[in-house]
């Protein structure tokens, strides 16, 4: 394999991997304690993208699964469908089978409906990918859950160290807002209007991954209230909250995190992994593998502008044949420092 | 600005359209080219273009095909070579053979496919170069109905004789019928220095 793609291949899934366990860690999930981000975590996309990379990190999928046994009333199953819909992600099977081992309790419907959406395969493959991508033997008797769904992994045991999230931190605004008004498309509206100077009902439909229908309803019910503010911009109602008064009362400083649009991303950064990962282009040539991720950053580069991340792209055209190679690898660290 | 072709860049273009071909497993293409393309691959002509002309195509029993449509594969493959290398977007193209009056639909010259120039990249890419007569022909044709100078450079560069001269002239006016076509053919021929030929069109 050309050095600086497998240099890179290893430095991208300890970057992916790293974020992941902040987001988590964020969220409430034992682990590693970084950072604070600026930003709103989107717990569905960090689902979606987790149930693939997670493959690549036991600790992490598994803590993810024990978070959610926590937490998971307040993953919204309709969006993440919604989510699904739209963007590309890999792990539908992977997280049928989570859905499949959290189809217990009050919240069982919702994770069986969610589970039931994936057919059965035939075959079954490792769940987990060692780092040298050979398979390891199963301790154990396989999960079944995991089975079911073509996945070969020892049993669960979940060590119950996940809390519950701390509302008032920064990135956990979206949980905070679900735990007090429940996941609906109202808690959805109020998080894009905090975290936008106004907004008009299809931009929030698009970016929270909700019906225009829906949204455009509730808005006007909403604005009826005399806490939602409407303005004419054009033809166009535009809608606006006074955020230092829901600064106060959901105990947080005036200034709310930064609203990003994470499924587009995480779908591009997945699609990229898998790419890398694949081993069909460790013995291409240089050339080839350029003309590869020039092709695959061609088809992943829409979703990055629509999570606004394109400014950290290069124009491929001013880089021909190999010389894109190292242009790409650098672009997509970019993308995740 | 497109990036021009050389017999380099040339090779190296063909080489990685054969490689993207090999990853699509398609079916093995056999491309017939003429044009620029064919001019310097085969060393006729040392120059740079800005593409490649597919005049026909090569089945799997080595007849010749109508090469239009070109497979949707190709195009998207060498949609791909053109973005990888700076190339034209459609720079290999069945232009030459496009329509009812093209080369192939109006008929290609007798034996030409005996005077092919095969380069085999790859098991799903062979380039066939036609040879220098049939660049006479062809470029003695596209000359009189373009009037274009890289035409008649290029048929001067191949300093023709008078006999193939006469019977690309011949095969030309079987393309075009017309007394217009007739005169024009017969004013170059002469502006060249080929009055024999001229005469007796």
């Amino acid at each position: 394999m050309n050095q600086s793609l497998k240099t890179f291949k290893e430095a991208y899934q300890d970057l992916l991997l790293n974020f992941l366990w902040r987001q988590w860690s964020a969220l409430g999930v034992a682990g590693q304690a970084g950072e604070e981000d600026a930003w709103i975590i989107d717990p569905e996309a960090l689902l979606l993208l987790t149930c693939t990379m997670g493959r690549h990190e036991p600790r992490l999928f598994d803590e993810m699964l024990d978070w959610l046994q926590e937490n998971g009333r307040f993953i919204n199953v309709m969006r993440l469908k919604r989510i699904l819909r739209t963007e590309k992600f890999a792990g539908q099977r992977a997280l049928a089978a989570a859905a499949s081992c959290l189809s217990k309790g009050t919240e069982a419907m919702k994770w069986k409906l969610l589970a039931q959406s994936v057919p059965h395969p035939q075959v079954v493959e490792e769940f987990f990918i060692p780092p040298d991508g050979k398979p390891q033997p199963v301790l154990g008797e396989p999960e079944p859950h995991f089975v079911r769904y073509g996945f070969k992994r020892g049993p669960l045991r979940l060590r119950g160290y996940s809390q519950k999230f701390r509302p008032a931190q920064p990135t956990n605004l979206a949980l905070q807002l679900r735990a007090l008004f429940g996941i609906n498309v109202r808690c959805e509206i109020v998080l894009f209007l905090l975290t936008h100077e106004a907004a008009h009902p299809s931009q929030i439909a698009r970016e929270a991954y909700y019906f225009e229908r829906a949204v455009q309803g509730t808005l006007v019910d909403m604005s009826q209230s005399g806490v939602v503010g409407r303005r004419a911009h054009g033809r166009e109602k535009h809608y606006w909250l006074k955020p230092e008064l829901w600064a106060a009362l959901l105990n947080r400083p005036p200034v709310f995190p930064k609203w990003v649009t994470w499924p587009p991303l995480f779908s591009a950064l997945e699609r990229i992994w898998l790419k890398v990962n694949d081993p069909g282009l460790e013995p291409l040539d240089p050339l080839l593998q350029s003309s590869e991720l020039r092709q695959l950053m061609a088809q992943v580069r829409p979703a990055i502008e629509r999570a606004r991340f394109d400014k950290n792209l290069s124009d491929n055209r001013e880089y021909l044949g190999e010389k894109y190679l190292p242009v790409f690898l650098a672009d997509v660290i970019k993308l995740l420092a | 600005m497109d990036v021009q072709l050389t017999k380099d860049s040339l090779g190296r273009a063909f080489k990685l359209l054969s490689s993207r071909l090999d990853l699509m497993q398609t079916e093995p293409v056999r491309l017939v080219l003429c044009g620029g393309s064919a001019l310097i691959a085969t060393g006729l002509r040392q120059r740079t273009t800005n593409d490649a002309d597919v005049v026909a195509m090569l089945s799997s029993t080595g007849e010749l095909v109508n090469p239009d449509p070109l497979p949707p594969f190709l195009l998207q493959a060498s949609a791909q070579v053109a973005r990888d290398l700076g190339l034209k977007q459609n720079w290999l193209n069945n232009e030459p053979s496009r329509n009812e009056g093209g080369l192939f639909q109006m008929g290609l010259p007798l034996g030409l496919a005996g005077r092919l120039t095969e380069h085999v990249f790859g098991p799903r890419l062979a380039i066939y170069f036609i040879g220098r007569l049939d660049q006479i022909y062809f470029k003695l044709y596209a000359a009189a109905d373009q009037r274009d100078d890289t035409h008649i450079a290029d048929l001067r560069a191949l300093q023709p004789s008078v006999a193939e001269l006469s019977d690309a002239a011949r095969w030309a006016m079987t393309h075009d019928l017309s007394d217009g076509f007739r005169m024009v053919l017969t004013d170059l021929l002469q502006q060249m220095g080929y009055e024999s030929v001229a005469k007796n069109i």
